[in-house]
């Protein structure tokens, strides 16, 4: 394409950035925050901060919603215990109509008042593989694109990096600020490689099936019956029964369940088709001290409570293709981990977001004025520095809005979604309305949003720094405050340092806008 | 060698389109040909899916680094003609 072989890397690299930068930061950011996504659960539903339980309750305490999925002809009832992050028991089931999520209090049984919010786990965790654009699963194969594009952009900004060892730690802050930028591109893309390819591949790993249902195809009558397969859920397809049946003791097949397990407790409970003839039940085994997601499921009969199934042990590859979405899902409990995915993911972001500042800054000089120029400049400050107040504009949202809101007949977990897209869009707009200065000002609201949502988080719960951070239960809040307020103070710096700079270049008389 | 808008879309077309039909296809015969040789079907479908992203990867790359596309893309239909043959005659039948 280009006269050498290093020459069409970097012309790939260039326009591959460019082009798909925007969702991969949309990816990258939302992933980030869903590695914390139980604690800003709790943080976003006040109700469900509570210290977590001595032992289990029994199953039966939850029959009561159980007999509303069987009244509701439900697909299927899960009960999720609590673990080391998060305290209360969810319990899930799918009617005709809707997906229905209810909380339990994990001490006393009693059911938590709606929270009226889709969280971390309703919201912004699905934004992270499906970009919630639900259209024939568009947003999924725009993520796969995108991942395949950061592969590609991961390989060829090696090949193009001239110096890869020689400039590992170069950082030159008071250079120029195009030689900063790169500087800072190439440092945390070195730095994070592995981080950056291991998790977009075991990403497209994990959506495989998605983006190649030829292989399936190929070998299996349905796709179903891989999925089945791969996951140990072999208790599973299920005939359609008759109604009318109803559910054996739950507790009975969990003390079976625990006997078989040498005393280890079962995670989820899942009813399959509850309340007909056929309907079966499985209990998955806690797997939070593996990297490798593969539960072990021991599965009945539910109108008898008889013994049906248990899942057979995998196979290596198997296990090695569950070691990589293990790696990808972190479901394995140890909080230094978690931490450092989360800086990982981080430094993914900047990663791409000082790519965009690195291609604005390289072409300020000769093409500030052409129309592509101010595209990619209001794209990329709605992609990156929007994407983060849009987020934060979700959380202020829902510390603003009573949990039983209702405005123009939405309820609030809607009105929270509808915030976060609002603001997303206005900072197109600005984007696109003040060139140049919407950096400062981008960056400047973010600063103000993030210490506002520490604020109102304090004020609508009365859960301030010092309480959470005494309150061994209540550390997820105080990561999410402490998160918010650092936030808060680097992007009032950098607000801060970029308007002064600004400043300078005015006296310098350096024209800065040649329209305004 | 000069940058056309036409020769760049054709390119990419090439590098995303093609490259993941040949995958695809190169998939289905793979693990069809595992199947056959008595691999169980579900290890071929998981190893085949991890192996080919990185097919996938290598094809993008070529695509964008070659210097005559015609002839990659002669060999993608080459090599998505022969898989799909393949592929109906081995699979017939599960």
């Amino acid at each position: 394409m280009e006269q050498d072989f290093r020459r069409s890397m970097g012309w790939l690299h260039t326009w591959a950035g460019v082009v798909l930068g925007s969702i991969l930061f949309a990816v990258f950011w939302m992933g980030t925050l869903s590695v914390f996504d139980s604690e800003i659960d709790s943080w976003m539903e006040p109700a469900t901060r509570l210290p977590t339980a001595s032992s289990p309750l029994p199953l039966e305490t939850f029959r009561p919603s159980l007999n509303d999925a069987i009244a509701a002809k439900a697909a299927f009832w899960n009960v999720t215990m609590p673990d080391d992050r998060q305290a209360v028991v969810h319990v899930h089931y799918r009617t005709r109509q809707k997906f229905i999520t209810r909380e339990f209090n994990p001490v006393t049984g009693k059911e938590l008042p709606n929270s009226g919010t889709l969280g971390a786990t309703g919201f912004i965790f699905p934004f992270h593989y499906t970009l919630e654009i639900g259209l024939m699963n568009l947003g999924e194969w725009l993520v796969g694109l995108a991942s395949m594009a950061m592969l590609a952009l991961c390989i060829t900004g090696v090949i193009i990096h001239r110096k890869l060892f020689a400039e590992f730690f170069t950082f030159r802050p008071t250079k120029k600020p195009r030689r900063m930028l790169l500087d800072l591109h190439n440092m945390a893309g070195v730095l994070g490689l592995p981080f950056h390819i291991i998790l977009t591949f075991s990403g497209l790993v994990i959506l495989s099936t998605t983006y190649f249902p030829g292989s399936v195809k190929a070998v299996y009558p349905s796709p179903r019956g891989y999925f089945f397969e791969v996951n140990g859920l072999t208790f599973l397809p299920i005939k359609p029964g008759k109604p009318g049946a109803s559910v054996a003791s739950l507790d009975k097949a969990a003390s079976y369940v625990r006997n078989v397990w040498n005393g280890a407790e079962p995670h989820t409970i899942l009813v399959m088709n509850p309340g007909t003839t056929t309907s079966r039940m499985a209990f998955f085994r806690q797997s939070d001290r593996q990297v490798t997601v593969d539960r072990d499921v021991i599965s009945f009969e539910s109108p008898t409570g008889k013994y049906f199934s248990r899942s057979p042990a995998p196979h290596p590859i198997i296990r090695a293709e569950h070691f990589l979405s293990g790696v990808h899902l972190i479901q394995f409990h140890h909080w230094a981990l978690r931490w450092f995915y989360f800086i990982l993911g981080l430094g993914s972001c900047v990663l791409i977001g000082t790519g965009f500042l690195f291609w604005l800054a390289a072409r300020r000089k000769t093409q500030e004025s052409t129309f592509g120029f101010r595209i990619v400049e209001g794209v990329a400050s709605g992609s990156v520095t929007g994407i983060i107040i849009a987020t934060l504009v979700f959380f202020v949202a829902n510390r603003l809005l009573f949990p039983n809101a209702h405005i123009f007949s939405q309820d609030r977990s809607t009105l929270e979604i509808w915030a976060f897209y609002f603001s997303w869009l206005a900072t197109f707009l600005h984007g696109w309305i003040r060139p140049r200065r919407m950096w400062i000002e981008q960056s400047a609201t973010i600063g103000v949003l993030a210490a506002l949502a520490a604020l109102l988080n304090w004020i609508t719960t009365g859960d301030h720094p010092l309480r959470t951070l005494f309150h061994r239960y209540l550390w997820p809040v105080a990561g999410m405050d402490a998160v918010l307020m650092i936030g808060s103070v680097l992007a009032l710096v950098v607000a801060q340092r970029l308007s002064s700079r600004a400043r300078l270049s005015v006296l310098l008389s350096v024209p800065l806008r040649k329209r305004l | 060698m000069r940058r056309s808008g036409l020769g760049v879309v054709a390119r990419v077309l090439l590098a995303t389109g093609g490259a993941y039909v040949v995958t695809s296809s190169t998939l289905a015969a793979f693990c069809i040909v595992l199947f056959a040789s008595g691999v169980p079907r579900v290890d071929a479908v998981a190893m085949g899916t991890i192996l080919g992203f990185i097919l996938y990867l290598c094809l993008i790359l070529w695509v964008f680094s070659s210097r005559k596309p015609w002839r990659i893309l002669a060999m993608f239909i080459l090599a998505i003609a022969s898989e799909n043959c393949m592929t109906f005659v081995i699979g017939h039948g599960h």
